[in-house]
């Protein structure tokens, strides 16, 4: 029994010997030191890296709601972002439609000035004829517009065809390409004239009565030569693609590769021979989507 | 064979210390970086005296003072500042913990809640009590404010 409480009172001794001597460790470690003991700076270089860590893991668990909640919000972005893509993909589209309109029109208009002694009135081909029997088209503008048979029709590239008949508001133009296509030509290089003639089965053109001994060369620009009444003179054709002895031998022939693409037609203008005025003001009378062309549509 | 008993008992000892020390040192790190994710109006609940009293519960306070003086020593040299202090609140809350959980009916479902948070307090009273003589003076406003929310939270 009193071995008991001997070790009871040796026992509060020592925890309140102990109580004193952590209370005077605390003391001495207050807030506010110059140095952290051994003890301190040992276990806080070792935990340091692992705090670190953790502290990155729990950034990372963090991150996984609202990670769910970013593809949300990614998803409704993706939406519209591809509607807006959309958009502006048809919007671009268009515009390149509208510079290629610009670029067709200003070489038109570049042609037109050009040409001073016509007056060259721009018209869009609106019909184009699908019975392989002709090569002609359809065009926008008719007697209203002072169009007339045998007018010729050309493009910034060149020559296109005349036209074969009129109506008051249409008119039908037959291309180069036709077989009834024969008119007078010459090569502008050695003005040697010839006689451009009705295309073959292929579609190619053919200068034919050449002179043998004259030079005729690949590469060569043919234009009109102004002698048949209709093509005023100068109108560029296309170039000689093949020089060939024609049957006989005493002529060569060539064929002609037109440099306007026929297929390819969209607006052409008419020359109509009268007093000069400003060809855009006449540019603007038959194309589509001017004041004028809307007056009259009315 | 008892001489190879007696050696190899201390041994064993000293590295079921080790794992406590290392689990008190993970447990006080993921304290110091996770634990303001459960924070309800800057209480977070002490979580780090549920270590110490899993054993305070089970034994007797001469063998369960040793878990809470650990956790305390850890505490204290992980915050750098009045080393002594949380040893001195952790191993008193760690033996009331013990003596509670030896004459409490343990199976009873409101009794580890009730140990748990007079644990809680009384490291919180243990610690504001020694903030005085250490020339801290801790504010008694902490109890009802900081101390008595956190046991709540930590019992629940």
């Amino acid at each position: 029994m009193r071995y008991r409480r001997n070790n009871s009172v040796k026992a509060g001794l020592l925890i309140t010997a102990a109580v004193f001597v952590l209370l005077l460790i605390a003391t001495l470690t207050a807030l506010e030191r110059e140095q952290l003991t051994f003890g301190e700076e040992l276990v806080r270089d070792m935990v340091a890296p692992l705090q670190s860590g953790v502290v990155v893991i729990g950034e990372k668990l963090a991150q996984i709601p609202r990670f769910f909640s970013d593809m949300q919000t990614l998803n409704a972005e993706n939406h519209q972002l591809t509607a807006q893509v959309a958009a502006i993909t048809a919007r671009l589209s268009q515009v390149e439609a509208y510079e290629q309109e610009n670029q067709r029109l200003r070489r038109l208009l570049n042609l037109a000035q050009e040409m001073a002694q016509w007056q060259p009135v721009a018209a869009q081909v609106i019909g184009r004829d699908i019975d392989h029997w002709y090569d002609t088209i359809t065009i926008r503008g008719g007697a209203d517009q002072r169009f007339a048979r045998d007018q010729a029709v050309i493009t910034a590239d060149g020559l296109v065809g005349r036209i074969i008949s009129v109506s008051h508001r249409s008119a039908q133009v037959l291309l180069l390409t036709d077989v009834d296509t024969a008119l007078s030509c010459m090569i502008e290089e050695s003005r040697v004239a010839g006689v451009l003639e009705a295309a073959d089965d292929l579609g190619n053109l053919h200068m034919i009565h050449l002179p043998a001994d004259q030079p005729v060369k690949k590469q060569q620009t043919v234009i009109t030569s102004g002698y048949g009444g209709i093509y005023p003179y100068g109108l560029r054709i296309g170039f000689i693609g093949q020089v060939q002895e024609a049957q006989g031998g005493l002529t060569q022939e060539a064929i002609i590769q037109p440099y306007v693409d026929f297929s390819k037609l969209e607006t052409v203008l008419v020359l109509v021979a009268s007093a000069p005025q400003d060809p855009l003001a006449a540019a603007e009378t038959v194309l589509p989507g001017s004041a004028a062309s809307g007056e009259e549509h009315r | 064979m008892n001489l190879k008993r007696r050696n190899s008992r201390p041994a064993g000892q000293w590295g079921k210390r080790l794992t406590v020390a290392v689990l008190f040192v993970l447990a006080v790190v993921m304290r110091d970086t996770w634990l303001s994710l459960i924070a309800i109006g800057g209480i977070v609940p002490d979580l780090l005296l549920y270590f110490p009293l899993f054993f305070a519960i089970y034994l007797p306070p001469g063998q369960a003072w040793i878990y809470g003086a650990a956790l305390g020593l850890v505490e204290d040299l992980l915050s750098g500042k009045y080393l002594g202090l949380g040893v001195l609140s952790r191993t008193g809350a760690v033996c009331l913990a013990s003596v509670l959980g030896n004459n409490l009916y343990k199976e009873n479902l409101y009794n580890p809640p009730l140990i748990v948070f007079a644990a809680v307090m009384a490291s919180g009273l243990l610690y504001w009590l020694c903030s005085y003589p250490v020339g801290l003076g801790l504010s008694w406003l902490l109890l009802p404010v900081q101390v008595l929310p956190q046991a709540l939270y930590t019992a629940l």
